[in-house]
C-alpha cells in the first residue's frame, strides 16, 4: 500500500467525521496559534524596545547614583557635582563626552497657558550624547552654561502645550519650581521622538545645568551623568574606566550604577527571552493537551472501527497497514491543526504588533518549531491508538458487536 | 492437488480456570475444486475451524498445510499475505465497510495486494459483473439489499483469485429465495473450479456440497460423501453426476 493511498484513506475517514475532526484538531490549532502568537509578539516587542533604546542616544553610558535611603547612600551626595562630569571625562580616555544631568519637576507658564514638565539641566554635550535633534532654533551653548543663563529648549510636547502652533522661539516662559520663580527665554525646540520607558524627551524642557543647580533646585545636586563612549566597540572598556574612577572617588563600587545602552539592550533581550520561553512553554503545554485530544479521538475511532479492522485484516491487511492507517490519521489531524494554527498564529502575532505599534516580526523559528512540534505530538499521541488497532486479534475484532 | 490439510487440530480457549476445547483433534483434507459443507450444532466449533482454515487464527496444536505450506510457522504478516492472496471470506453479516461504495469494498483486497489505479478498478468491476452486480457498484452498502450485499461480499472474496473461498453461514441473514440465489452463485463458482468451504445449519443447503463434515463438541463426528469426488481442475464438468 502506497503512502498516497494511506493518506487518502485517512483523509476520507476524517472527512466522514467532519465535526469530530474539527473538534479534535482544535486543541492543536489553539496550541500552535498561541505558540506563534506569543513568540512573535515577544520578538516584536523586543525589536521595538531595542530600537527605542538605540534611539536614546549613541554609545551612551548612564551614571546614576545609588540613592538608597539611609546614611550610606547619603554620604555620596557631595560627589554629585557638575565638576564630577569633567573628572569622569579626564579619568576615562574611552569616554568622548560627559554631560551632567539635573532634573526637577516644575510648572511652566507662558501668557495664559501653563503646563507641568520635567526641567532638565544639561550641558551642550548632552545634545550629541542623547542624539537629540533640534526642530526649531538652536540648542544650548557652552557660554550659556558658563553664565548660568536663563535660556531654554522646549520639548515638542511642551512647546505645543504652551504655544500651540505658534513659533515659540524668543518667547518668555515663567518656571515655578519648589517655590522659586524664574523667567526663561526660549531658544529652541527639539524634534519629537518616541518615549522609552519613563524617558520622554517631548515632555521635558532643557536649561543650562548651572542655571538649574544654582538658581532653581533646592537640592543643588546633579541627578545623573550621561557619557558617550568613543565607539560601540569600546563601550565596555569605557564602562570599566568610568566604574573604576567612580569606585575610587566614592571609596566603594556600589555608590553608582553605570549602565551602557548596550547593557540595557542585553538586559531587555534577556528579559524578553525569558518571557518568550515562559509563554512558549505554556503554549507548548496547550499543544500537549491538543495531542491528548487527538489521542482521545483516535482511541474512540479505533474502538468504533474494531469491526472494520477485523474485516480489513481478513481481507489481507497486515499489522503495518492498519498501524499506518491510524497513524496517518493522527498525522493528518496534527498537521492540519498545525497549519491552521500557524495561519492563525501569524495573524495573531501580526495583529498584536499592529495594535501595539511594534514592528511586525513573525518568528520563522517559532513557526518551524510549532509545526514540527505539533507533528511530533501527533506521532507520539497517535502511536498508542494505532498500535492498539494494529495488534487487534482479527477473530476478536470480527466478533466485535 | 491438496489445498487444505489439517492434522489433528485443536483450539483451546482458557476462560479463567476453565478450558474450552473449541476444536479437539480435527483432521481434514480438502483438494482443489472440492466443495465441503461444515455442519453441527451451535458452539460445535464450525466458525473456529473456518477461522483456522482461513489463517485468521492459529491452532493451539496440530499442523495445518495450506497448498503444501506449513502455515503454523508463519508470522502475522505472512498470514495476512496468505489471507490476501489465497483466501476469500464470505461472512453471515456481509461485513462490507459502510463508508466505501460497493466497488470500493471490492477493491480493498486488491489494494492490500498492491494493485493500483485503473487495473484495480477494472478487476473489481469484472468481479462484480461475475456476481451480477455490475449496475450497483457505485452505491453504498446501506443502499442495497441483503442479497446484493452478499453478492458484493462474494465479489470481494473472489477478486484476488483465491485458492479457497470460505463462507460462514452466507445465507444466515437472507430469506430462502435470496439465499438460494447466493448458493447458486457459489455452486457456479465451484463449477468453474473454485474450492469452497461452507458452514450451514441447513441440510438442504449442505446437500449442494460434495461432502459434509459433521462437527460435534469440537470433534469430527462424521465425514459424509454426497457425490463422487471429481477434481474440477479443468473447470466445469460436474454435469451428469448425481
Ligand atoms: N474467544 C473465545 N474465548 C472463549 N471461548 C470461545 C471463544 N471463541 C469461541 N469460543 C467457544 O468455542 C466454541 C466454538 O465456537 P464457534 O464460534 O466456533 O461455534 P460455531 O459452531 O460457529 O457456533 P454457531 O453455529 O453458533 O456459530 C464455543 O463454545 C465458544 O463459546
Ligand atoms: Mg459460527
Amino acid at each position: 500500500m502506497g503512502i498516497a493511498e494511506i493518506v487518502g484513506l485517512a483523509l476520507r475517514n476524517l472527512w466522514a467525521n467532519k465535526l469530530r475532526t474539527a473538534l479534535s484538531v482544535l486543541g492543536i490549532v489553539i496550541g500552535v496559534a498561541s505558540v506563534i502568537t506569543m513568540i512573535s509578539a515577544g520578538s516584536s516587542a523586543q525589536k521595538q524596545i531595542t530600537s527605542d533604546i538605540s534611539a536614546l542616544g549613541s554609545n551612551m553610558i548612564m551614571v546614576t547614583p545609588n540613592l538608597k535611603p539611609g546614611a550610606r547612600g547619603r554620604s555620596y551626595e557631595h560627589l554629585l557635582t557638575i565638576s564630577l562630569a569633567e573628572q569622569i571625562q579626564a579619568a576615562a580616555p574611552e569616554v568622548s563626552a560627559v554631560s551632567p544631568v539635573a532634573q526637577t519637576e516644575g510648572r511652566l507658564i507662558a501668557g495664559s497657558s501653563s503646563t507641568s514638565a520635567m526641567i532638565t539641566g544639561i550641558t551642550p554635550a548632552y545634545t550629541r550624547i542623547a542624539s537629540s535633534r533640534i526642530a526649531l532654533g538652536r540648542s544650548l551653548v557652552q557660554s550659556e552654561v558658563d553664565a548660568a543663563a536663563h535660556s531654554m529648549v522646549l520639548g515638542s510636547r511642551v512647546a505645543s502645550d504652551l504655544f500651540g502652533s505658534e513659533d515659540p522661539i524668543g518667547r518668555q516662559v515663567v518656571v515655578v519650581s519648589s517655590g522659586r520663580r524664574a523667567t526663561f527665554t526660549v531658544v529652541g525646540m527639539t524634534a519629537s521622538r518616541a518615549a522609552v520607558f519613563w524617558f520622554n524627551a517631548d515632555t521635558q524642557v532643557f536649561v543650562p545645568v548651572t542655571t538649574l543647580i544654582h538658581r532653581m533646585s533646592p537640592i543643588k545636586r546633579v541627578s545623573s551623568y550621561f557619557c558617550q563612549a568613543r565607539s560601540p566597540e569600546t563601550t565596555a572598556a569605557a564602562v570599566a574606566q568610568v566604574e573604576r574612577f567612580l569606585a575610587s572617588a566614592a571609596g566603594t563600587s556600589d555608590a553608582f550604577n553605570v549602565a551602557s545602552q548596550q547593557g540595557l539592550v542585553d538586559a531587555v533581550k534577556q528579559v524578553t527571552a525569558t518571557m518568550t520561553l515562559l509563554l512558549g512553554t505554556i503554549a507548548g503545554i496547550s499543544l500537549v493537551v491538543g495531542g491528548i485530544g487527538i489521542m482521545n479521538t483516535l482511541l474512540t475511532s479505533v474502538a468504533e472501527r474494531t469491526r472494520e479492522i477485523g474485516v480489513r485484516k481478513s481481507l489481507g491487511a497486515c499489522n503495518r497497514d492498519i498501524l499506518l492507517q491510524f497513524l496517518s490519521e493522527a498525522l493528518v489531524l496534527s498537521m492540519l491543526g498545525g497549519t491552521v494554527g500557524m495561519l492563525l498564529g501569524w495573524l495573531g502575532g501580526a495583529g498584536i504588533a499592529r495594535i501595539a505599534g511594534w514592528p511586525v516580526s513573525v518568528d520563522l523559528n517559532s513557526v518551524i518549531a510549532a509545526v514540527s512540534f505539533s507533528t511530533a505530538v501527533g506521532l507520539i499521541f497517535g502511536t498508542y491508538p494505532a498500535v492498539q488497532a494494529a495488534r487487534m486479534d482479527p477473530v476478536q475484532a470480527l466478533r466485535y458487536e | 492437488m491438496t489445498v487444505v490439510n489439517l492434522e489433528n487440530i485443536t483450539k483451546v480457549y482458557a476462560m479463567g480456570s476453565v478450558e474450552v476445547r473449541a476444536l479437539d483433534g480435527v483432521s481434514l483434507e480438502i483438494s482443489e475444486g472440492d466443495y465441503v459443507c461444515i455442519m453441527g450444532p451451535s458452539g460445535s466449533g464450525k466458525s473456529t475451524l473456518m477461522h483456522i482454515i482461513g489463517c485468521l487464527d492459529r491452532p493451539s496444536s496440530g499442523r495445518y498445510y495450506l497448498c503444501g505450506q506449513d502455515v503454523s510457522q508463519l508470522d502475522s504478516t505472512e498470514l495476512a499475505h496468505i489471507r490476501n492472496r489465497r483466501i476469500g471470506f464470505v461472512f453471515q453479516q456481509f461485513n462490507l465497510l459502510p463508508r466505501e461504495t460497493v466497488l470500493g469494498n471490492v477493491e480493498i483486497p486488491l489494494m492490500y495486494a498492491g494493485v493500483g489505479g485503473s487495473d484495480r478498478r477494472r478487476i473489481a468491476m469484472d468481479a462484480l459483473a461475475r456476481v451480477g452486480l455490475g449496475d450497483r457498484m457505485h452505491h453504498r452498502p446501506a443502499e442495497i439489499s441483503g442479497g446484493q450485499k452478499q453478492r458484493a461480499a462474494i465479489a470481494r472474496a473472489l477478486v484476488n483469485n483465491p485458492s479457497l473461498i470460505l463462507a460462514d453461514e452466507p445465507t444466515g441473514n437472507l430469506d430462502t429465495r435470496t439465499g438460494s440465489d447466493i448458493l447458486a452463485i457459489l455452486d457456479g463458482l465451484n463449477a468453474e473450479g473454485c474450492t469452497i468451504v461452507l458452514v450451514s445449519h441447513d441440510r438442504s443447503v449442505a446437500e449442494r456440497a460434495r461432502r459434509i463434515l459433521h462437527l460435534r463438541d469440537g470433534s469430527v463426528e462424521r465425514l459424509e460423501h454426497l457425490r463422487a469426488e471429481e477434481p474440477a481442475e479443468r473447470g466445469a464438468e460436474s454435469n451428469g453426476h448425481s
